[in-house]
C-alpha cells in the first residue's frame, strides 16, 4: 500500500507542477508585461493586437484547467483499474499524461517563434548591430560541466553495456540506449550551436537579455543532458534490484524535474524586472 | 564593443564592415589577439550573408590587420593598429594617376591606355 502512495503523491505533484503552477507564473508573467509595458508606448512588442495575447492566455488557462482535471480523473481510473489488475502502475501512464501536459507548453512556444518572425517582418530599421565579442561555450557553462555531460552519458552507455553481459546489437537495450542518449545529446548540441552562432530571433532583443537567455538555455541542456543518464542507470538499477514498482513514481520525478529545469529555470533567471524593454519603444 | 550596419547606405556593407572594425582597433577597444566573431555569427548577428562577411574579412586579413588561425578562430593582427592607417584604396589610386601620367607623356592616347589597361586585367596579350 505505501508503494501506491507514493505513486499517487508524486503523480499529484506532476499534475500540479506542470499544468496548475507553471502555467499560473507564465500567465503572471504575461499579465505583468501588457500591464507595465503596454502596445501605446512599447509597440514593438505586439506586431499582433494586444486582444490576440489576451484571448491566448484565455486559453492556455482553460487548457491547462482541462488537463488538470484529466490528471485527477487518470489518478482514480489508476486506483481502479491498473494497479488493482496488474498490482503495479504502468510506468507509461505518467509519461503518456506528461505529453499532453507539455502540449500548452509547445503550442505557446510556436506562437513565440510566429510573433519573433511578424517582428522581424515588421522591423524596417536600415541599422543593425553586432557585438564583436565571439560567443564560445565555456562563456556560458564551465568546463566541470562539460566534462560531467560526456562522463554521464559514456558511463550510462558502459552501464547498460555491463549489465546486458556486454551485449551490443539492435535487438539489445545496451543498443537502444546508445540510440536514444546520442540523438538526445545530437539534438541539443544543435540547439546549442543554435543559440551561440545563429540568428537572433526577437530582432530588437538587447545583447545583455540575449546573453543571459542563450547562458540559461545552454545551461538547462547541459543538466538535462546529465539528468537524463542518472534517471537511465536509476531505471535499470532498480529493475536489476527487482523494485520495478517504483519506476512509474522515478518516471514522474524524472518528468517533472525535466520541466523544473527547462521552463523554471527560464522563469527563474529571466526576470521581467531585469528584461530591457526600451527597445521596444 | 558593437559595430553598426546600415543596410540603405551606399558604401557597400562588406565597406562598412571593414571600416567599423578599424575604427574599433583604432579606438583601442581591440588588442592584438583579441578574438573575432566568427564569419557565421556576425552574418546572423548583422542578418547579412556569410559572403559579405567572409569578404570583409578576407580583405581585413590581406591587409594584416586580422588574422585567421584555422578552427581556433579569427584574431586581431599584432601590427594591426598600424596597418590599419594604410589606405590601400588610396595608394592603388596614387600609383594608378602616377603611370597614366608617365603613359600619356610618353605619347600614348587615353583609348591606347584604357585598352592596355584591359587586358592586362584579364590577363589577354595584345
Amino acid at each position: 500500500m505505501p508503494d501506491n502512495i507514493i505513486f499517487y503523491i508524486v503523480f499529484l505533484s506532476q499534475i500540479i507542477l506542470i499544468s496548475y503552477y507553471y502555467p499560473h507564473q507564465v500567465l503572471n508573467q504575461m499579465r505583468t508585461v501588457i500591464a507595465n509595458y503596454p502596445p501605446e508606448n512599447y509597440p514593438k512588442l505586439y506586431p499582433k493586437p494586444v486582444e490576440y495575447y489576451k484571448g491566448g492566455q484565455r486559453i492556455y488557462r482553460v487548457i491547462n484547467l482541462a488537463i488538470v482535471a484529466m490528471g485527477a480523473i487518470l489518478i482514480v481510473a489508476i486506483a481502479i483499474w491498473d494497479y488493482t489488475s496488474t498490482n503495479k502502475v504502468s510506468d507509461a501512464i505518467p509519461f503518456a499524461y506528461w505529453v499532453i501536459q507539455i502540449l500548452p507548453i509547445l503550442i505557446m512556444e510556436l506562437l513565440g517563434f510566429t510573433n519573433f518572425r511578424l517582428m522581424r517582418n515588421t522591423n524596417t530599421k536600415a541599422t543593425r548591430y553586432a557585438e564583436l565579442n565571439p560567443r564560445r561555450l565555456f562563456d556560458f557553462i564551465s568546463p566541470a560541466m562539460f566534462g560531467l555531460a560526456i562522463f554521464m552519458y559514456v558511463a550510462c552507455i558502459l552501464f547498460f553495456y555491463n549489465i546486458h553481459q556486454f551485449q551490443f546489437h539492435p535487438s539489445n537495450d545496451t543498443f537502444v540506449i546508445f540510440v536514444a542518449l546520442t540523438l538526445m545529446n545530437s539534438l541539443f548540441a544543435g540547439i546549442i550551436f543554435r543559440n551561440l552562432t545563429g540568428k537572433k530571433s526577437n530582432p530588437h532583443q538587447a545583447h545583455a537579455d540575449r546573453m543571459r537567455q542563450i547562458e540559461t538555455s545552454i545551461k538547462s541542456l547541459f543538466v538535462m543532458s546529465i539528468v537524463a543518464s542518472i534517471f537511465l542507470i536509476t531505471v535499470e538499477g532498480m529493475q536489476e534490484l527487482g523494485l520495478n514498482f517504483h519506476v512509474a513514481s522515478l518516471m514522474s520525478f524524472y518528468l517533472q524535474l525535466t520541466i523544473v529545469i527547462g521552463l523554471g529555470s527560464m522563469l527563474r533567471k529571466i526576470r521581467i524586472e531585469d528584461i530591457n524593454f526600451d527597445v521596444y519603444k | 564593443m558593437n559595430i553598426t550596419i546600415n543596410i540603405e547606405s551606399s558604401t557597400p556593407l562588406f565597406t562598412q564592415l571593414m571600416d567599423q572594425i578599424k575604427q574599433v582597433i583604432l579606438a583601442d577597444a581591440l588588442k592584438p589577439g583579441d578574438a573575432l566573431p566568427s564569419i557565421r555569427q556576425l552574418a546572423n548577428d548583422l542578418d547579412l550573408n556569410n559572403k559579405t562577411v567572409a569578404k570583409a574579412y578576407r580583405l581585413l586579413e590581406r591587409d594584416s590587420i586580422i588574422q585567421a588561425k584555422g578552427y581556433r578562430g579569427t584574431f586581431i593582427h599584432p601590427h594591426a593598429k598600424a596597418n590599419c592607417s594604410v589606405d590601400l584604396n588610396e595608394w592603388v589610386t596614387q600609383k594608378l594617376t602616377e603611370t597614366v601620367s608617365s603613359l600619356r607623356s610618353s605619347g600614348a592616347t587615353d583609348s591606347e591606355i584604357r585598352i592596355a589597361f584591359g587586358n592586362v586585367m584579364h590577363n589577354r596579350s595584345s
